[in-house]
């Protein structure tokens, strides 16, 4: 028997066997869906509708979070192997909803919601809203509307009170609130279906017709340059850009190059482009004067060779003005190049940025400071100048307009100067108006009266003058 | 004499009747999970592993070729107050003599961890059973002053390096790279070389020694095994000209948070090499199943720079950078 039982004697090492895993599932839903389930104060990571799977038997704290929501919590009691299914109506609890209240300045904006019209006006409460985003549209006539996304929390009022821009005399087209694609603006000029065409100098040519900004540039067309330095439109209605890579004739579908590799142009650089009577194209380049009758290309250099060209105006066929880069204004008469001197005429500096004509066929000047003066105006009477100073000795006048009512419109660094018929003065700038930069460019009137305004660093400005 | 002779063969029968039992050297066998996922401070793609333990017939486990990888677990890291769930996914096995399938594994790319955070885990696994684990993410790195900021240092042969941190217990795998552009046939290749502590005769050659991961707060480097490294860059090619030596070496510090301490001190490997083996017992942090759910944290050091001459005496162009 000690045999048997010595024989017998064994010893086994056995892992312990493990217990099934629990069976308990609880399935939560809620309406709304997309709730974050807490278990016992701790983030699942799971959203409603969802399963929380495998748990043992007991109590569970279940709480519901959405952001914007107040948290709902349950306690449930969760038998062994029970599949429990817990639903929440979060709505049925009336301090889930919140409030907002929307005021404008001034009031009486009509109130949309998410896309539908409330039929309501500012100043506004309105109750009852599911807590979340909502994308608020103030719509009030002669003002911007105003987008805002408000957001409603649980059992909370929350306040916008947002000021509306009024476009009842001055409109502006920046990048972030249109469809404009620069707000570094060079030109701009009104082709005779008043559409704008609007010049940058970081991406081309803009068109503008009142409801859609379409742009020309680089990528996707053939626009010689971004940088554009002059427009002019031709009795085609064709738009002519001026750039530092040649000219481009846009006929509204396709473009034409001009450059110094396929016509009689002697530089790429041009700065202006006016058309006379017959249709001749005369172009300002940093070489000379140019002259393009369609096919035939004649080409003026003055004898000393002081043609940097800014800016032209044609008086007659036989006559014209040209305003240079420090060597002053001269008259290009039966083609010859005749200087009127800064020495003798005392005009305000030799560098000369746009040229026009008023009613009263005084030629007008603008002039940049530069080693020889200041900035300032200045007008041909036929006789002499006169000269006018605007703002600070360093301000830039940049470019002049002249509209059918003899109105002066000088586009300058310090603002836009206006001079009415009279030539009384005022000017519009950040501080005491709603023009957008203080570094103007160019200006024109449209046929409706408007006078758009190219900005560098502001967009495109629309001012409606009283009438 | 018969009667006797009856006894004796019913007692030996007894014996052998009461003692027939099938023995199984293994014993029942109770399937066992492993879980692996250190998450990483330096990128966001973070990944982990599950697998499941399996019994071979016989004594070779290498006739088991069946997949034991675990698919369609859920698996939920919680950190920093957010919940990251990982998604399934595999990559072609390179190596398919043993098991022909892809190689499954799950990943999470939304998050990295940073210092001195509670990083906590759950493995629901589609049979109901739940791995659970969590750790404190490593502490900040800080070097040291006393450290060596210029190759060679004057007035010895050696670079040392110093760092500390305010978790006791940390393991560090540190790293020394040069890094350089070679001209191969004109195109201009961009190159890093790892930096060995020192080499050691072995027969008639020298053998790089590399360092590996331990709870060291320094290192030292021979300047003997920093020359003969630049050296070898060029080995083979006569036109020292087509090398160009950046001015700084790279020397990162991975600092392992102490679960992963702890497995590459019991298992004497590193990051590099880390396989968490089912039913090995070396160390496991995860509850429920085993294998290891850690993190690590990288910093690099900046400072350590060569001079001009010593890299110009190999004949390679020098690139100063700021």
């Amino acid at each position: 028997m000690i045999l048997i039982s010595a024989g017998c004697d064994k010893q086994v090492s056995h892992s312990p066997l493990e217990s099934e895993p629990p069976q308990g599932f609880i399935y939560v839903n809620s309406v709304p869906d997309g709730f974050t389930i807490y278990q016992n104060n701790k983030n699942t990571g799971r959203l409603t509708p969802d399963s929380i799977a495998y748990i043992d038997a007991g109590v569970y704290e279940i709480t519901l979070k959405k952001k914007y929501f107040k948290d709902t919590t349950v306690i449930v009691t969760l038998n062994e192997n029970e599949k429990l299914i817990l639903h929440v109506d979060i709505l049925s609890n009336p301090s889930m909803f919140g409030k907002l209240y929307l005021q404008t300045s001034p009031t009486g904006a009509a109130v949309s919601l998410n896309d539908s019209s409330l039929n309501k006006i500012t100043p506004l409460t309105i109750q009852g809203l599911v807590p979340g985003e909502y994308m608020v549209k103030f719509d009030l006539f002669n003002h911007r509307v105003k987008e805002i996304v408000a957001i409603v929390q649980s059992s909370l009022t929350n306040n916008y009170i947002e000021e509306l821009r009024d476009t009842s005399i001055w409109v502006d087209y920046q990048v972030l609130n249109s469809g404009i694609q620069s707000n570094s603006l060079t030109a701009i000029t009104i082709d005779n279906s008043n559409t704008k065409w609007i010049g940058t100098v970081d991406n081309g040519l803009i068109k503008y017709d009142e409801v859609n900004f379409i742009n020309y540039n680089l990528t996707n067309s053939l626009v010689p340059a971004d940088k554009i330095n002059c427009i002019a439109i031709d009795v085609q209605n064709r738009v002519w850009v001026g750039t530092d890579e040649g000219i481009g004739i846009f006929n509204g579908s396709g473009w034409i190059i001009l450059d110094k590799n396929n016509s009689g142009l002697t530089t790429n650089f041009i700065n202006s482009i006016k058309f006379d009577v017959n249709n001749n194209a005369w172009i300002g380049t940093t070489a000379n004067l140019t002259r393009f009758d369609g096919s035939n290309w004649v080409v003026y250099n003055e004898p000393s060779e002081k043609d940097w060209i800014n800016d032209l105006y044609i008086e007659s066929m036989d006559k014209l003005w040209l305003g240079t880069s420090l060597n002053g204004i001269f008259i290009f008469e039966n083609e010859s190049f005749v200087p009127l001197l800064r020495q003798v005429y005392g005009y305000p500096s030799t560098t000369i940025s746009s040229l026009a004509i008023d009613a009263f066929s005084n030629v007008w000047f603008c002039f940049v400071p530069d080693t020889s003066g200041r900035g300032g105006v200045a007008y041909w009477n036929g006789t002499g100048f006169v000269n006018f100073f605007l703002g600070t000795y360093l301000n830039n006048i940049n470019h002049v307009f002249i509209d059918e009512q003899n109105n002066k419109w000088f586009s300058t660094t310090e603002g836009l100067y206006l001079f009415d018929s009279q030539n009384n003065s005022s000017v519009f700038n950040t501080s005491n108006s709603y023009i957008t930069a203080n570094n103007i460019r160019s200006s024109v009137r449209d046929q409706n009266g408007n006078i758009w305004i190219a900005t560098f660093g502001g967009g495109l400005n629309k001012y409606k003058p009283p009438r | 004499m018969r009667k006797r002779a009856a006894l004796v063969f019913i007692l030996f029968s007894y014996f052998f009747i009461s003692c027939e039992e099938n023995f199984d050297p293994y014993g029942d066998f109770v399937e066992k999970y492993a879980f692996t996922c250190i998450l990483k401070s330096n990128e966001n793609s973070q990944t982990a592993t599950l697998f499941k333990s399996y019994r071979p017939d016989g004594f070779d486990p290498l006739t088991y070729t069946e997949d034991p990888a675990v698919k369609g677990a859920d698996i939920r890291v919680w950190y920093n107050d957010s919940v990251f769930v990982f998604r399934d996914s595999s990559v072609t096995r390179e190596d398919t003599s043993r098991y022909k399938s892809p190689f499954s594994f799950y990943y999470n790319d939304q998050f990295m961890v940073a210092n001195r955070k509670t990083i906590e885990l759950e493995v629901l696994l589609p049979n109901g059973r739940r791995l659970r684990s969590s750790s404190i993410t490593p502490g900040q790195i800080a070097f040291g002053d006393k450290s060596d900021v210029i190759i060679p240092p004057v007035g010895k042969n050696i670079i040392q390096l110093f760092w500390n941190t305010l978790d006791e217990g940390t393991f560090f795998s540190p790293k020394l790279s040069v890094r350089y552009k070679q001209n191969i046939n004109g195109e201009i290749v961009e190159k890093e070389r790892d930096i060995p502590i020192r080499d050691v005769s072995q027969g008639n050659d020298l053998v790089p020694v590399y360092p590996v991961s331990s709870s060291s707060i320094t290192i030292v480097y021979q300047m003997d095994a920093v020359t003969k490294a630049l050296e070898e860059i060029s080995a083979s090619d006569p036109n020292k000209g087509n090398y160009s030596v950046y001015q700084k070496l790279i020397f990162s510090l991975v600092a392992f948070d102490i679960p992963t301490s702890r497995y590459i001190s019991s298992t004497g490997g590193s990051v590099d090499d880390l396989t968490v083996s089912v039913d090995v017992s070396d160390y496991t942090n995860i509850e429920g199943g085993f294998g290891l759910f850690g993190s690590y944290s990288k910093k690099n050091y900046t400072r350590l720079r060569f001079l001009e001459n010593y890299i110009e005496s190999f004949g390679y162009n020098f690139i100063i950078e700021n």
